[in-house]
């Protein structure tokens, strides 16, 4: 049982790799496209970084391609986490790199335009519009978000869940077999861990 | 709503935990990764964990220790101490190190917050801000390691935010671990609105106290360390934390 972890340059790897371990999985971690384990199709995309650096370094080493490859091709699931998420996207306002077009929508950077403080950090509520899977039975709804922008999902369907932050930002999406949460469920407790668990074992 | 946050901040000195008084006179407590497990299980909304000697004695990190300390953190941990190039800073992230926390060497210039801000984000990056008092009653930036009195405080802090910082430390150092009560006057000089998250640190030492804080606008967080270490009229150590989680 070992679930794909994407190391990519700048991913903090480590944490979740942690939280991973704590739930009682090793994962396989992945720098090159043939370090895939197919026998187990489920992908973990950790993020860290700003958008267009991430985007970059998944080009450099020939990830980008092959990880749309096995998720729209080989039916491979996929959770991407903070900058993971916004990389599912088709454009961001933080550069001008292509993202991984998975899912329609684009990324755009918390309005200031109310004084509101940016990044925002800190633990923040769920509010679950859709209970999937992915949210099944957690112990607590508060998650730790770190971030400066976030996924305006094209689809509203698309979002399980929002957190408030003067705007509604969607902390949770998910289209077919592609998922992600915006803030660090690797960060976030034993509700973090759920949510990994709940990835692992039910999505 | 995004709650404001309680975060323990811990001193390591010689890779032991260690408490000080006006970041003087340490004293050992104990160590370090027992006590992060303990606020680990204590659910803490945030961990800083602070090396108070490799950046003035020119050290480089231990990262077999820090590795340790982010192992048994299932919540953010920033660390800082000693950071002088991009590449730590990459070390540090992949090791589980969520943010990381720049003080000395922007005294040197911006650069090092703005390189890490540009590849890492923002939200990876907080300025810590030292402040001391004059006799005078006069406040001053503080820089401990090369101990000169530099430039003007707001000044320097719209640097650091102009380069990228996604959050503020500031340390009241004339009152750091002296456990006599953060007053939220203090924050009068600032009277510009700060658009990044504002932490503070430096004596409190009361639950009512945090509320205060914690009731004041500027204030995004508070940074506690003697509060959350010590018990009792002779300072025992025993570790304590209060949540303003709901």
């Amino acid at each position: 049982m070992s679930i794909n972890l994407i190391k990519c340059g700048l991913g903090n790897v480590g944490s979740v790799k942690n939280a991973l371990n704590k739930i009682g999985y090793h994962p396989n971690i992945v720098e090159r496209p043939d370090q895939f384990n197919y026998n187990f199709k489920k992908i973990i995309l950790p993020g860290v970084g700003s958008f267009d650096s991430f985007i970059a370094s998944l080009k450099k080493s020939g990830l980008f391609d092959e990880i749309i490859y096995l998720v729209k091709r080989q039916q491979f699931s996929i959770l991407g986490i903070c900058v993971g998420l916004q990389s599912f996207f088709e454009t961001s306002e933080e550069g001008a790199e292509t993202g991984l077009s998975l899912i329609k929508g684009r990324v755009v950077r918390i309005n200031s335009i109310k004084q509101i403080k940016v990044p925002h950090m800190g633990w923040n509520d769920l509010i679950i519009k859709k209970n999937k899977k992915l949210l099944f039975d957690l112990p607590k709804k508060n998650f730790y978000f770190a971030h400066s922008y976030y996924a305006k999902c094209l689809f509203e369907e698309d979002i399980l869940a929002y957190t408030i932050y003067d705007e509604n930002i969607p902390a949770v999406i998910n289209s077919n077999n592609v998922y992600g949460v915006q803030f660090h469920p690797e960060k976030s407790f034993l509700q973090g861990q759920k949510i990994l668990k709940n990835f692992i074992e039910l999505c | 709503m995004l709650n404001k946050r309680v975060i323990p901040i811990l001193l390591i000195r010689n890779d032991d935990l260690v408490k000080s008084v006006k970041y003087n006179n340490y004293k050992y407590i104990g160590d370090p990764l027992n006590v992060i497990k303990i606020f680990n299980e204590k659910e803490v909304d945030e961990l800083i964990v602070l090396d108070v000697e490799k950046s003035k004695n020119n050290e480089e990190l231990n990262y077999e220790l820090i590795k340790n300390f982010a192992s048994e953190c299932y919540m953010p941990l920033t660390y800082g101490g000693g950071i002088k190039n991009l590449e730590q800073a990459e070390k540090l992230f992949s090791l589980g190190i969520e943010k990381i926390l720049i003080n000395s060497a922007n005294f040197k210039d911006y650069q090092l917050i703005k390189n890490i801000s540009k590849e890492f984000g923002s939200q990876s990056v907080i300025a810590g801000v030292d402040i001391n008092k004059s006799f005078f009653n006069k406040f001053y930036l503080y820089d401990w390691v090369s101990k000169k009195k530099k430039l003007d405080i707001n000044t320097h802090i719209q640097n650091c935010i102009k380069n990228g910082a996604g959050e503020l430390l500031i340390n009241f150092v004339f009152n750091e671990g002296t456990l006599s009560g953060f007053d939220t006057k203090w924050l009068d000089f600032i009277n510009y609105e700060i658009s990044i998250p504002l932490i503070v640190n430096g004596g409190i030492n009361s639950i009512q106290n945090i509320e205060q804080c914690l009731k004041c606008e500027k204030i995004d967080a508070v940074g506690i360390g003697a509060f959350f270490i010590y018990y009792g009229p002779h300072n025992a150590v025993l570790i304590s934390y209060t949540s303003n989680k709901g």
